[in-house]
């Protein structure tokens, strides 16, 4: 009975729908949120960036930069070199940073799902749609190669996949099932992402849906734990890309 | 028969993914309790490997929202 005062339909879709058209350029609804999201990411940065080039501080840029300590040391330490420590924290910390904010937006902002125009909701989280998340785990599985080429060598890249059958025979099945092993990696990271994502969104829906006008008080329980999530889920984006690059760089010790 | 194949697509890998990171967990708290000043090391490995338990679970979730909705 009390359900049947609010009620919101349930409009869940897996891709994100097309708002306008630009050129020829459809733009979807997850786009709006990653252009705004880029926009807050790149503002916030750039200044406290300033800030610290000028010397000053406030509590913004104290928050950012803790936040940069902890992800610096992480990444020390698991890379084996200070040197490709210094090459892999851009990407890495870039990806930590974009999915957050993406996923914390989507989650806490008001008007997602209700703000309609021509009919379609515009407010769509970046990191449930799997075009953004299967970007990123190509980019991120490609700039591993990346690395590892400038760090071993093309030759000696090749060399941890195709081993000579005749002199090492499990090492050449061993360096086949890593090839296989590289796609896997990034479908599953794609996946991983956007499963997360959809998954929370609609878990939000569906406790929007079935609290109605008691959502005032289930629904910030959810939030709450879709912001626990979204850290979560971006923290391991950003190990994995460091394990699978010092995983890359650092087998050459391991070919004995 | 619809029904009990969308509640099981989801159902099947959670138990599999449940039982894994609580082996897991299990493994790393006696890792930590044999050597108690390599925990960050440990700590890591643990999230890796409870990282890779916990997507197949979210890929069988999403199996199941996709075969629903499609």
């Amino acid at each position: 009975m009390i359900s049947s005062f609010g009620k919101i339909n349930l409009d869940v879709s897996i891709g994100a729908k097309t708002v306008f058209s630009l050129f020829g350029l459809n733009v979807t609804n997850s786009m709006i949120i990653g252009t705004i999201s880029f926009l807050i990411l790149t503002i916030g940065i750039i200044y406290s960036s300033r800030m610290v080039k000028k010397g000053k501080s406030n509590k913004f840029t104290r928050v950012v930069r803790w936040a940069f300590d902890i992800l610096v040391k992480q990444i020390d330490s698991v890379m084996p070199s200070k040197k490709s420590a210094r090459a892999i924290a851009p990407l890495a910390i870039t990806i930590f940073f974009f999915v957050l904010v993406n996923y914390w937006l989507i989650s806490i902002i008001p008007g997602v799902g209700a703000i309609k125009y021509n009919g379609v909701a515009i407010f769509r989280g970046l990191d449930a749609d799997l075009n953004f998340t299967c970007a990123l785990a190509i980019i991120t599985i490609v700039g591993v190669q990346i690395y590892a080429i400038k760090y071993l060598g093309f030759l000696k890249n090749a060399g941890r996949y195709f081993r000579n059958p005749f002199k090492d025979p499990i090492g050449a099945t061993e360096g086949l099932l890593e090839l296989i092993g590289e796609f896997s990696r990034c479908l599953s990271l794609s996946l991983r992402l956007f499963g997360n994502a959809l998954a929370g969104e609609i878990l939000l829906l569906v406790i929007s849906a079935i609290a109605g006008f008691l959502s005032t008080l289930a629904l910030p329980l959810f939030m709450a734990f879709e912001i626990f999530i979204g850290f979560i889920q971006s923290y391991i984006f950003f190990m994995l890309c460091l394990i699978f690059t010092s995983l890359a760089m650092g087998n050459i010790e391991q070919n004995v | 028969m619809n029904e009990i194949a969308f509640g099981l697509t989801y159902a099947l890998p959670a138990i599999a993914a449940a039982i894994a990171v609580a082996v897991i967990g299990a493994a790393g708290m006696n890792a930590v309790g044999r050597n108690p000043e390599k925990v960050n090391d440990i700590r890591t490995t643990m999230i890796t490997a409870i990282v890779f338990s916990d997507s197949l679970a979210v890929i069988g979730l999403i199996a199941a929202i996709i075969a629903k909705v499609l």
